[in-house]
């Protein structure tokens, strides 16, 4: 219940820099008034006891409006909607969310769920480099995202940000295009294929698989051996036909590989998720040396 | 047609040389002319198999011994998929076990390889592969012949 433990309870697992409003947050709500609990149910989400609600990201801004429109009318709630109103005046914006920012051209305040990238003025603004990739496209921090949507924004922000749009604008402009253009480059790159997107929010989560773990999961051998035999029999595969059959044959295990992946990021099972993102990694490389194989064939 | 295709191969030729300037000429000279590539009868008493694998990058690497009634390694196989440093790696360590007793491949050290391929830091986990797998396949080999070696001792003693 007490705001430290909030503190805590979001910390352990994520930077301690990204939640630190949210620590804020909640001392100012207990402090203010005591009838009003604050707890966290699991990472990322905000939960008020008193009244069965959850609250997701802790963005200020949109957290002010979710507490305000379903329970204006709620005498409990006043010290939230205090706060949302104080809030919507800015007196709070310096001491509670650390990661407002402003329009480096117009001074304007950014809804940084709307102006991550571009002010209503039209100016880029600078890199937020203090967001992850998930945040970057507006997705909670989850390995299953929609695709097909982060495709879309992928595509509409190359086409805003890319450099040939600034040549004829100011410095400043240039190099934040084409830092925002590297950044956007980079988070859809991890993001689109499911063994980097799940690397990652290991990563994310301090579970990164290390270069020197191969005594931890380096010895099953029987799947060692599946490896070699694919890798083999690509190398000795003549025909496309051959080739085919591997493959299938590899497809079919990454496919399984992916549907385990999606239950254990649900299930919040790090460690299984990562036994498998290590065994797609292997997949992945034999995915690549087909593919490689494939191009050779053709250029004969 | 023709055009796209001879610019798609200049590419690839392009892209070739630029990812093997990246390497030291004594990893170049083991990646293209590697020593003992090949595979071993797994099932002869006599041949020791090690199987290992890197879980960060997914390189896996197959290095086998054979080994005579005196404990001296006469023969060294290997087969890796991964980078060029996880195949100079194992090329080495087949060159240096050959020849040697037993004991004496087993210490041999993965910062010895790397120095011999001037190996950089993000690729000494290739050098620590190859040494595991020499230990994986002495242990296999150990495996296989304990209870001649028991024998051994039992009749020595």
């Amino acid at each position: 219940m007490a705001a430290t433990n909030i503190g805590v309870a979001f910390t352990r697992s994520h930077s301690a820099l990204s939640f630190r409003p949210l620590t804020k947050i909640c001392r100012l709500l207990n402090n203010a008034d005591s009838s009003i609990g604050v707890t966290s149910s699991s990472t990322r989400k905000l939960v008020c006891s008193t009244h069965d609600i959850e609250f997701g990201l802790p963005n200020i801004t949109r957290l002010a409006y979710t507490i305000k429109s379903p329970f204006s009318s709620d005498p409990k709630c006043s010290t939230l909607l205090k706060l949302c109103r104080l809030s919507e005046r800015r007196q709070m914006v310096t001491s509670v969310d650390e990661h407002e920012k402003n329009c480096w051209r117009c001074g304007r305040q950014l809804d940084l769920e709307e102006e991550l990238f571009f002010c209503e003025c039209g100016v880029v603004q600078e890199v937020s480099d203090d967001l992850t990739y998930f945040e970057l496209f507006g997705f909670d921090t989850k390995f299953d995202i929609d695709v097909e949507m982060l495709s879309k924004m992928y595509k509409i922000l190359q086409t805003r940000l890319h450099p040939d749009k600034f040549t004829q604008k100011s410095e400043e402009e240039r190099e934040f295009s084409v830092g925002q253009s590297t950044l956007v480059n980079r988070a859809y790159k991890t993001l689109s294929k499911p063994l980097t997107r799940g690397l990652y929010l290991l990563e994310l989560q301090g579970h990164a698989v290390e270069e020197d773990s191969m005594h931890e999961y380096g010895t099953d051998s029987e799947f060692l051996m599946q490896i070699m035999d694919l890798n083999e029999r690509l190398g000795e595969a003549e025909s496309v036909a051959d080739i085919t059959s591997v493959t299938n044959e590899n497809n079919a295990y990454m496919e399984e590989c992916l549907s385990l992946l999606s239950s254990a990021f649900k299930e919040d099972n790090i460690d299984f998720a990562k036994q498998i993102l290590i065994k797609l990694q292997y997949y992945t490389n034999v995915d690549d040396q087909i593919k490689e194989k494939l191009r050779k064939e053709m250029d004969i | 047609m023709a055009l796209f295709r001879n610019v798609r191969c200049l590419k690839s030729v392009v892209e070739n040389r630029t990812s093997v300037a990246l390497y030291h000429k004594n990893v170049i000279d083991h990646y293209e002319n590697p020593r003992n590539v090949g595979s071993l009868d797994k099932s002869d008493k006599k041949v020791g198999t090690g199987l290992v694998g890197a879980p960060a990058c997914g390189d896996v690497m197959k290095l086998q011994i054979k080994v005579d009634d005196d404990g001296k390694i006469v023969d060294a196989r290997f087969k890796t998929f991964g980078c060029g440093s996880a195949i100079a790696s194992s090329s080495l360590a087949t060159e240096w076990i050959k020849g040697k007793s037993v004991s004496e491949a087993k210490d041999i050290k993965n910062t010895d390889i790397a120095k011999e391929l001037c190996l950089p830091p993000v690729k000494l986990h290739c050098s620590m592969l190859a040494e595991d797998a020499i230990k994986a396949a002495l242990k296999d080999y150990r495996i296989k012949n304990q209870d001649d070696m028991e024998d051994k001792e039992a009749a020595e003693g």
